[in-house]
């Protein structure tokens, strides 16, 4: 075979490559909720914050946490403090995008609570991250909330 | 990157500028490798910018092709050879757009078709893929059949490839209309301010034509189908047939001028298609270096209208159902090239001998009408959504002929959309120029840069975002 | 083929470029675009970036920080070029000369704003939905089962409705005053005292003020008249006070005037101040959050939004504790436009507990069981009361 004939193989192997890691190879993390939840926050300032458990979650948003593998949430006493970071770790991508669903109706509606009303806890609203990678979520409300994101990608594909 | 941004305009261009121009070498042949390369480093920035991820995509095109065309120049005395590369390659490029456009479509047609429940997973369209592959396709076709020579060289290869003017949304370019001056090309100052004026016309039909009647589409959109008065759907399809037109011809203006400050002549995308006189004579206007791409490589190697009645009818079918599904992977869109195909067919056929003989006035207002329903089956994605808009715009659904939401609607838009109409139709390119050459550039040259600072007012003051404590 | 024809079809330029004759009238175009391009560029790097944005009322994006993840997923990018329009050279004269060309062109609506005659801007009002009568039967219910307070309903129509004929031409919107009978009629309970101000209002529409030009709510004096028929319905005489109306800003630009960008005169704000001297007040936000004598808040006139003079702005729960003789209570459920009034009722309620349900997680029997109340007075503009759904979470 000619030197271009090696050239093509190559892109052709690639391609296969690339539409694989894009599409099929994203094996879930092995890491719970927990360990997830601490690489996040030691990213980010978690003062005035402090862990919830499974109640208070579910009072948030409506699920049923015992289906969920793992779960971890932290947010604030305040009211009007709307930080909050929410990990959940499941290996159902359904029930993911579910949950992904409802933390995401939430989300919009506590911002046109917000809007025009408390520009500090909009903007956060706005500038919000809801993600799903390696079966796990994350949604992240606070001011560091792309570094929590950088974290979050970080330990789960590790 | 879009060139309607405030990143693209003023840093990323200006910048281009300066490295574009910037004389290093005094040998003509180095100074255009030179620029080609910065054309090119820039050009994948520019995409990435957009598509950092795919990114990849474009570069494992270039790279595969770049090879399969050299190896079919070498196989030139080998056909079968030469036939076993070009095949693959073929396979390659449609493989690439098939699987990131269509995927999704496939799986759930054949699921809805089947009712199974394969799963369906998203995968974002790489942006141009439909433009880049096009481009693609047609050198390597033309270097099959010997058309065109091989470049042997991956620069400007790659340039041709990347461009960024005509990347994201054409025209496309084939290899054989700019083979030479990816070699040497000259730019005057007359050729550098004729492409300001084209990509200035280009950005304020996008900007501030299409924004603004696209803005009115939405409106009536969001409205109940069944209610609306004739008069607001007509009026609704209206400003869509103008977004479409000024959007889709902005852009390639913009690619045109740009491709002309570079050097380059690019061919007319859009020549007028709403002064058409027929539905023909509306696809030798509209996006003609689609057109000509099908025509060229997909019409004529079927056999064109030369294989009997018959056959031209399943080549025109086959033609137009591909067309249709070019522009977007769904069954609207199949639909809409599926009508166009049947109506050229009726056109050539049935009515071939009548047509001359109706006043040009009627068959421009039925072929205005055709083009409009075209337009509702492509800007609602599913088909009883448009037979709904259809109906409400003949009054199939006993709604009202006028009400106050038209009266209104027309108070405030009719002035922009009777302008925008002249525009389209081409009554103010028709008008007479001023006699002085020199009164007449300098004329244009004021109008143009008003126009150009317009539209940055426009763009800019897109994204006011007042924020209020208006919770009552 | 020559291209150069082909573009002649469209366009004349291309016959510019093929003559040579006009070269220095070319290298003035030229030299207009790119120094429009080059100078919008470079300001970008010159001098400090803006914070704060006193036009639009907003923190101004500040400039992106650089990370792998935020390029690969493209928000890098697009935060970049929020950065830059938002820092853009001329920002704030580049949107009004938008919204003057806006207004010659006859354009009637700007982001979501009527702009009508005579400098009145209107919002575009919240649509009907029949799901709000279940809210009337609920306050029904809980009127039916607390006899011992009076419960009242008062509902104040929206400024687009009181002064249509000064709407822009052709434009027509929902009805209010229907939809105020609608509502009426869902109201089974007769111990609801039901008040449409819709009559009050259309009778003094031309003498009075009732609006604001450049903001939504309702002005001082409108309120005045609200109280006045709240006081009639409550059997109660006013006789003993006198009120004195006090402009105290004369130049406020309100959030329809923010919204739309469009600035027209300014509107007048007055504070109605109940004269008696032996009458004083302690206001309470939030369950002791912040205590004040004062139901006014004179720093935010030096703010944008000047109505939030009246009470401080909106909190979810003020109680307000009189020196009045009256023995009555009042429990206000409201939205922002009872917030000038609320320094006319002092003095007839030894104790006022005022409740926004869009910004406490309180409920309407936890506040019940708390206290008793001898009033209980429902007070909303038509577009808070169809546009929000935190009041059926209150009732609920």
């Amino acid at each position: 075979m000619s030197k271009a004939g090696y050239g093509q193989l190559i892109c052709v192997l690639l391609l296969i490559a690339f539409i694989g890691f894009s599409f099929f190879v994203e094996e879930d993390t092995v890491k719970a909720a927990d360990e997830i939840g601490a690489a996040v926050t030691e990213n980010i300032s978690t003062q005035g914050l402090k862990n919830f458990d499974g109640e208070r979650l579910s009072s948030q948003f409506g699920f049923d946490v015992d289906e969920f593998d793992s779960f971890f949430y932290c947010g604030s006493e305040d009211i009007m403090d709307v930080r909050e970071i929410l990990i959940i770790r499941d290996s159902e991508k359904a029930a993911l995008e579910k949950a992904a669903k409802t933390i995401e109706k939430k989300s919009e509606e506590k911002y046109s609570t917000y809007k025009d009303y408390d520009p500090v806890a909009s903007s956060l609203l706005e500038k919000s991250v809801l993600e799903i990678s390696r079966g796990a979520i994350i949604y992240i409300v606070h001011d560091d909330a792309a570094a929590g994101l950088e974290a979050f990608f970080k330990c789960v594909e590790e | 990157m879009v060139f309607s941004s405030a990143t693209f305009l003023f840093l990323f261009f200006p910048l281009f500028l300066i490295l574009y121009n910037l004389k290093l070498f005094k040998d003509k042949n180095k100074e255009t490798l030179k620029k080609n390369t910065v054309l090119l480093i820039m050009s994948l920035i520019f995409y990435a910018w957009g598509e950092p991820v795919y990114i990849i995509l474009m570069l494992l095109s270039i790279f595969y092709n770049y090879n399969a065309v050299i190896d079919i120049d070498r196989y030139i005395s080998s056909p079968k050879k030469k036939k076993l590369v070009f095949v693959c390659a073929l396979i390659f490029n449609i493989f690439m757009l098939g699987f990131f456009k269509y995927y999704g479509f496939v799986v759930e047609s054949i699921n809805g078709l089947f009712s199974l429940s394969l799963p369906v997973k998203n995968i974002p369209l790489p942006v141009g893929i439909s433009f880049y592959t096009f481009q693609v396709l047609s050198y390597v076709i033309d270097v099959y059949r010997g058309d065109v020579k091989a470049q042997r060289n991956i620069i400007p290869f790659a340039t041709y490839i990347s461009m960024f003017p005509q990347l994201i949304a054409g025209p496309i370019v084939q290899y054989s209309d700019v083979e030479k001056q990816l070699s040497d090309r000259q730019v005057t100052a007359e050729k550098f301010a004729a492409g300001i004026m084209f990509f200035i016309k280009g950005l304020g039909k996008k900007v501030i034509f299409a924004n603004t009647v696209g803005a009115v589409y939405t409106e009536i959109l969001g409205m109940e189908t069944a209610t609306l008065s004739v008069v607001t759907s007509w009026l609704g399809i209206i400003c869509y047939t103008l977004q479409i037109y000024f959007d889709f011809s902005g852009y390639s203006d913009m690619a045109i001028g740009l491709g002309k400050m570079l050097g380059f002549d690019f061919l007319q995308n859009f020549n007028f298609p709403y002064k058409a006189v027929s539905i023909t004579d509306f696809w030798r206007r509209w996006h003609i270096s689609l057109s000509s791409w099908f025509r060229d490589y997909v019409y004529i190697p079927l056999g064109g209208n030369r294989k009997g009645t018959a056959r031209t009818i399943l080549n025109i079918f086959v033609v137009w159902s591909l067309t249709g599904l070019w522009h977007g992977a769904a069954w609207n869109f199949i639909a809409w090239g599926v009508f166009y195909g049947v109506l050229l067919i009726a056109e050539k056929y049935v009515f071939a001998s009548v047509i001359e003989k109706i006043p040009k006035f009627i068959r421009y207002t039925v072929t205005m009408v055709i083009v409009m329903i075209g337009w509702v089956f492509f800007s609602n994605e599913s088909l009883s959504a448009a037979f709904d808009y259809i109906g409400s715009m003949f009054g199939l659904w006993d709604n009202c002929f006028i009400d106050s939401t038209a009266e209104y609607l027309l108070s405030g838009n009719l002035f922009s959309v009777i302008i925008m109409i002249l525009c389209a139709t081409g009554v103010f390119a028709a008008l007479p120029r001023i006699k002085n050459f020199r009164v007449n550039i300098a004329f244009m040259s004021i109008g143009y840069i008003g126009i150009f600072i317009l539209c940055i007012i426009y763009l800019i003051s897109e994204t006011y975002n007042p924020f209020l404590y208006f919770r009552f | 083929m020559d291209n150069s024809e082909l573009f002649d079809k469209e366009n004349t330029t291309a016959n510019a470029g093929k003559s040579s004759k006009g070269k220095v009238l070319f290298s003035l175009l030229i030299g207009a675009f790119c120094f429009i391009i080059f100078a919008g560029g470079i300001t970008l790097f010159t001098g400090e970036d803006r914070e704060f944005s006193e036009s639009e009322n907003r923190v101004l994006a500040p400039a992106p920080d650089f990370s792998f993840y935020a390029v690969k997923d493209g928000s890098f990018m697009k935060a970049f070029e929020t950065y830059f329009t938002d820092q853009f050279i001329f920002r704030d004269e580049i949107i009004r000369l938008k919204t003057f060309a806006d207004r010659l062109t006859g354009k009637t609506e700007v982001g979501g704003v009527y702009i009508g005659e005579e400098g009145y801007l209107f919002s575009v009002p919240a649509p009907f939905d029949e799901k709000k009568q279940e809210i009337m039967k609920k306050i029904s219910a809980f009127a039916e089962s607390n006899k011992d307070s009076k419960v009242t309903f008062m509902l104040s129509p929206n400024s687009s409705h009181i002064y249509k004929d000064k709407l822009p031409a052709h434009l027509t919107l929902e009805d209010q005053k229907a939809q105020t009978e609608k509502l009426q009629k869902y109201t089974e309970s007769k111990k609801v005292n039901f008040i449409n101000l819709y009559d009050a209002f259309s009778a003094q529409k031309d003498e009075i003020q009732l609006f604001y030009k450049t903001d939504h709510h309702w002005t001082t004096d409108a309120a005045y008249i609200a109280f006045s028929e709240l006081m009639k319905s409550w059997k109660k005489s006013t006789a003993g006070v006198k009120f004195n109306f006090l402009p105290v800003a004369d130049d406020f630009q309100g959030t329809l005037s923010s919204k739309s960008g469009v600035n027209s005169s300014g509107d007048i704000i007055e504070i109605c101040v109940p004269q008696n001297s032996a009458l004083t007040y302690v206001v309470d936000y939030e369950d002791g959050e912040k205590k004040t004598a004062s139901l006014f808040d004179g720093s935010k006139l030096q703010q944008k939004n000047k109505y939030e003079v009246f009470a401080g702005g909106n909190y979810g729960k003020i109680t307000i504790r009189t020196t009045s003789s009256e023995k009555d209570t009042l429990l206000m459920v409201k939205d922002s436009y009872a917030n000038c009034m609320l320094p006319m009722l002092t003095p007839f309620f030894a104790k006022i507990v005022v409740i926004d349900p869009r910004y406490t997680k309180e409920k309407l029997s936890a506040v019940i069981e708390e206290n008793d109340f001898s009033h209980i007075l429902f007070l909303y503009n038509m577009d808070t009361f169809l546009g929000d759904t935190s009041l059926e979470g209150f009732i609920a």
